[in-house]
């Protein structure tokens, strides 16, 4: 469902050339959980915002459910976002003045629902995530595993085929992060994709593939996780 | 002044809100500069001199009344009982008021049937005209009694003796403006012999541009609302003021109309001016609250936003003042730019701006003052957020990402 | 999905008041200031009477024995003479001749009442129909009273107000001067904008208290030179009132109306016959030039327009700007700081559209309350100009309700023109650099 082929990214400014990502060929298919893992700028979050189509790539061929998406506009890119992918951030990103409701309910506002159909993906994806009876409360009243679960719910109330997660666990403590890890595992068991950043190489281990990125470089371990671990 | 090309740099980078604040200052400052200009021009027309005593003037309208018999005699009455009254210096019929904003207009010609040499306006009056309006004689004589004629209505007509301002001796005869006296000027076919020439009187419009181009003849009018000018010692006016009713009103068709000081018919001749002068300075303050409120933002928005850069120049050595100095001279390069571009667009558009708005174009001097002004303004403006900014703790920098 | 971007734009509002309240409070101010001014200019050239203003004409004639001013520009009097003689014609529809004059009013009896000086209007009958004048007691007078210089007289509403506490005063006696006039109609509110009908000074001065026939004034030799726009290029043979009505002064204002092309060519042929005829006995010694000039152009003619009102629009326009401008600045401040939510909303698949959308209704809602708070200040602003402009009339401080639309649409408008590049901008902004530091 997501390839790409001899993918590039380079940041030009001020006469400087900055190759932050190498030509690489990646697929990854429906129903897979990758980890990716690297150093800090190594070019992780880039690969991932090229991946969710908020950043160009510069060079080569990125193909979304077999479609190019270098011909897309801007408003086919945000529907694709909207549809297909859900984003999880290291720091949750939810929006304070709204209730974990309105924030569950915010990319399906984008979308073409009714009242009763956003309804009932809000409430399904807050009792996925077991925040359904707080739904009225405030994000500042959650703590950070909760807050994290909300920004879940968010990305897969859109019922997308990606999940991309950039350092979801970043900001939680480890008890926290474990449930965050189950909950994203018990999604991936359902069927979604999942492409997750982590820093945590016990975490990454728990994907069923692992790419890591070094000075720009993506390299795959397609086998023995343990080495890594 | 070393902070002058970062200072540079980072506008190229972050343009639009310096751009839109010059913008601002551009505009405030070309109508500053403007209103404050008319303001001023209107100022210095509300303060010409009429070219009387204005502050022991006063004026008097009443009737004469057919009823109670002739008419001349009736006039005669008034003035004597005006004169009587106790702090009064001398008393005058007149046909209009200077600065009432009605009154005779007419053209003077030095040969009749011929083109107009000038023109301007005409007063009728008797002997006592230069005493009770206390004019200055620059030249010639004051009209002697026997020189007074009386008219009931269009005295303008008749031949008479006249006397003239000196602004009107100085158009009609450049070369030498006592030339005219004793020649004789035309109005209305009639001849009018210039007798005397009086340093200044202004006639009956203030915006009119002859309006220092005056007559008075010696021809007194009785009309049916009558009007006398009044001169009081000094600070006798409010108890003239208080007597003359009583004196004037000695039978029962007797009528006041209005009895005030001069300077009340001079206020209202300008109160278009003093309206718009009102206008224009509401317009000058709102402007320069708002002008102040947008640096101040301005300045609070770019600080908020750098506040951590301002923290790294303090951890690397930075003294307060240097900050201080640095969001300082930041503020005064865009003031500059935008009066700049003010000076500019004022230069470009001002004759499209004359034509428009029929102003005149502000001297080169209000330009520099107003420039220099608002560069100050912006300083003030900005000194505050300013001396926040610069307590901000280097460790701001090491704190959180 | 409107409702939704309204319900966010409340939001918005709510987490930065302060901003907010800056941004209307700029809105307000450069809206209350320009309309305002835009108000008083505005009811300046309104047409004073839509209904007819197209089929009303005065008329102007060339009775000189020189060029009055540049170009083809004439006295808005005429001569007594010519009154009478247009006066004869039946081609308008309706004709009116206007003078004023000052007088003394006074109750008949009642002491308590103090007497004032009034401005008197004398007119001709038609003046009544032609200017479609409400009544509210009686009627204007007759054209035989108006032959018969009969002594009666039309006061305003505020005049019956003050002399006869309002009643339905017809039939009733007043002194006029030394006469006794008897009321012959009262009027309802009248304060046409200009008061086009008089004097270019007038145009916007206070309403006319009372109405006499013009023969009146004629008979009782009624005159008061300060009200008369005289002008008497060739002097009367004498003093007399007598002289002055054969004599050449012009000094009478002359209104006429016709209805159709036809009706207004023929009098047009009718005066320039009259001009022919009085040029062979001796008078228009010129040439035959004779004006109808339409009141439309009559009023631009006379730039009855003050200068400075057309300045205080341009300068209060500029104060808006400057507004604006301001307002642009804390705009992008606003968007600046929204910048994480922007990168959120674009990352769960908001198109840029999606974000314009959301951010022009935020600005609707801010430009519309500052609309609103504008036009509460411009109410006020027109106060305090009704207080300046004391020696105005007071009909030109005051909105109609296509101006009070007007404000508000304005503000919306202006706030969502200069709102156009922060909100692009915004949508422009890279979503990606702004998710992982919030």
């Amino acid at each position: 469902m997501l390839k790409m082929k001899s993918l590039s990214k380079a940041f030009v400014t001020d006469a400087i050339k900055t190759q932050a990502l190498h030509p690489f060929d990646l697929t990854i298919e429906q129903g897979e959980f990758v980890s990716i893992i690297g150093p800090s700028g190594s070019g992780k979050t880039t690969f991932l915002n090229i991946a969710g189509l908020l950043e160009e790539h510069s060079d080569g061929l990125y193909e979304l459910d077999e479609q190019n998406v270098a011909q897309f506009t801007d408003k086919k890119k945000s529907a694709y976002r909207n549809e297909k992918i859900g984003f999880v951030f290291q720091s949750f990103n939810l929006i304070p003045e709204l209730n974990l409701y309105d924030n569950v309910d915010m990319p399906l506002r984008y979308r073409k629902f009714n009242r009763d159909e956003r309804h009932k993906r809000i409430m399904q994806a807050l009792e996925q995530v077991g925040l359904a009876g707080r739904k009225s409360h405030y994000p500042t009243q959650l703590s950070g595993g909760q807050q994290q679960r909300v920004a879940i719910a968010r990305a897969i109330a859109g019922t997308p085929s990606v999940i991309l997660a950039d350092e979801p666990t970043g900001n939680l403590d480890s008890k926290m992060a474990e449930g965050i890890m189950s909950l994203l595992k018990d999604i991936n068991a359902a069927g979604t994709s999942i492409i997750m950043v982590t820093h945590d190489n016990e975490q990454a281990a728990q994907a069923n593939r692992i790419v890591q990125i070094k000075d720009g470089h993506l390299s795959e371990y397609t086998h023995n996780k343990k080495a890594i671990a | 002044m070393r902070d002058f090309l970062p200072i540079v740099k980072t506008f190229k980078k972050k343009k639009t809100t310096p751009i839109l604040l010059a913008f601002q200052i551009a505009v405030t400052f070309m109508v500053l500069v403007n209103a404050i200009y008319m303001i001023s021009e209107r100022n210095d027309l509300i303060a010409s001199p009429v070219g009387v005593d204005i502050k022991n003037t006063l004026t008097v309208i009443t009737n004469l009344s057919d009823e109670h018999g002739d008419l001349i005699n009736q006039l005669e009455d008034d003035l004597l009982a005006l004169k009587n009254i106790h702090g009064v210096i001398n008393a005058a019929p007149m046909t209009a008021l200077p600065l009432e904003g009605w009154g005779a207009y007419i053209e003077f010609k030095l040969v009749p049937d011929e083109e107009y040499v000038a023109f301007g306006g005409y007063f009728g009056s008797n002997e006592d005209v230069i005493d009770a309006l206390g004019l200055t004689l620059v030249a010639g004589e004051n009209f002697s009694p026997s020189d007074i004629q009386t008219a009931e209505r269009d005295g303008i007509y008749k031949p008479a003796k006249i006397l003239i301002t000196r602004a009107l001796a100085e158009k009609i005869s450049p070369d030498n403006w006592r030339d005219i006296l004793g020649k004789n000027i035309y109005f209305y076919k009639e001849p009018h012999e210039v007798i005397g020439i009086i340093e200044r009187l202004q006639n009956a419009w203030s915006s009119w541009s002859a309006v220092e181009y005056t007559v008075i003849s010696s021809v007194r009018e009785s009309n049916h609302s009558q009007r006398y000018i009044v001169r009081v010692e000094p600070d006798q006016m409010d108890y003239v003021i208080k007597a003359i009713p009583e004196a004037l009103l000695t039978h029962a068709y007797k009528r006041i109309e209005t009895i005030e000081p001069l300077s009340e018919v001079k206020k209202r001749s300008y109160q278009e001016d003093l309206a718009t002068n009102q206008l224009l300075t509401s317009v000058c303050i709102g402007l320069t609250i708002i002008t102040l409120f947008g640096i101040l933002g301005q300045a609070k928005f770019t600080i908020n936003r750098r506040i951590k850069h301002i923290g790294t120049r303090r951890a690397l050595g930075a003294s307060k003042s240097q900050v201080v100095r640095y969001f300082m001279l930041e503020n005064a390069i865009i003031s500059t730019i935008g009066v700049v571009i003010g000076i500019l667009t004022a230069i470009i558009l001002n004759n499209q701006f004359v034509e428009l708005l029929a102003i005149t174009p502000v001297p080169l001097n209000f330009l520099l003052f107003g420039a220099i002004a608002i560069v100050l303004l912006g300083q003030i403006a900005v000194a505050y957020p300013v001396s926040q900014a610069a307590k901000v703790s280097p460790a701001i920098t090491t704190r959180g990402a | 999905m409107y409702s939704y971007y309204f319900k966010l734009a409340l939001l918005s509002l709510r987490k930065t008041p302060l901003l907010s309240l800056l941004m209307v409070i700029m809105i307000a101010i450069g809206i209350g200031a320009t309309m305002t001014t835009y108000t008083v200019s505005y009811m300046m050239s309104q047409d004073p009477i839509p209904n007819k203003s197209a089929n009303l004409y005065q008329v102007q004639l060339d009775s000189l024995d020189y060029e009055f001013a540049d170009g083809d520009t004439l006295p808005i009097t005429i001569s007594y003479q010519d009154v009478q003689a247009l006066l004869k014609s039946d081609i308008p529809k309706n004709h009116v001749a206007l003078s004023a004059i000052q007088e003394e009013i006074r109750h008949i009896n009642n002491k308590d009442i103090e007497p004032r000086s009034l401005e008197v209007r004398s007119t001709t009958s038609d003046f009544f129909n032609m200017f479609e004048v409400p009544f509210l007691f009686g009627a204007g007078w007759s054209e035989q009273d108006g032959k018969d210089a009969a002594q009666v007289a039309v006061l305003s509403k505020e005049t019956n107000t003050w002399l006869f506490n309002g009643e339905n005063s017809v039939g009733k006696t007043f002194y006029f001067g030394k006469d006794t006039y008897r009321v012959i109609g009262v009027l309802d509110d009248w304060n046409p904008l200009p008061k086009f009908y008089a004097l270019q000074n007038e145009a916007f001065k206070k309403p006319n208290g009372i109405f006499i026939p013009f023969n009146t004034q004629i008979q009782n030799e009624l005159l008061t030179l300060k009200l008369m726009n005289n002008y008497c290029w060739k002097e009367p043979d004498d003093q007399s009132f007598a002289s002055l009505l054969v004599s050449e002064c012009m000094w009478v204002v002359f209104w006429v109306e016709l209805s159709n092309k036809k009706s207004h060519d023929e009098y047009q042929t009718f005066i320039d016959n009259h001009a022919k005829e009085q040029q062979s006995l001796g008078r228009f010694p010129r040439r035959i030039f004779n004006k109808l000039l339409p009141l439309k152009q009559y009023l631009i003619v006379e730039e009855i327009i003050s200068d400075d009102s057309k300045l205080a629009v341009w300068l209060a326009a500029l104060f808006l700007l400057v507004c604006l401008l301001n307002c642009m600045s804390l705009m992008i401040a606003k968007f600046d700081a929204k910048s994480g939510e922007i990168g959120l909303r674009r990352a769960v698949g908001a198109s840029q559209q999606d974000i314009v959308k959301q951010f022009a209704i935020e600005l609707s809602v801010i430009g519309f309350v500052g609309g609103l708070l504008g036009l509460l200040l411009a109410k006020l602003g027109l106060i305090a100009a009704a207080n300046t402009y004391h020696y105005l009339h007071s009909g030109l401080m005051q909105m109609n309700t296509q101006l009070t639309l007007g404000t508000v649409l304005l503000a919306v408008i202006s706030s969502l023109v200069f709102g156009l590049y922060p909100i692009i901008k915004a949508s422009y902004m890279q979503p990606s650099s702004q998710l992982k530091s919030l």
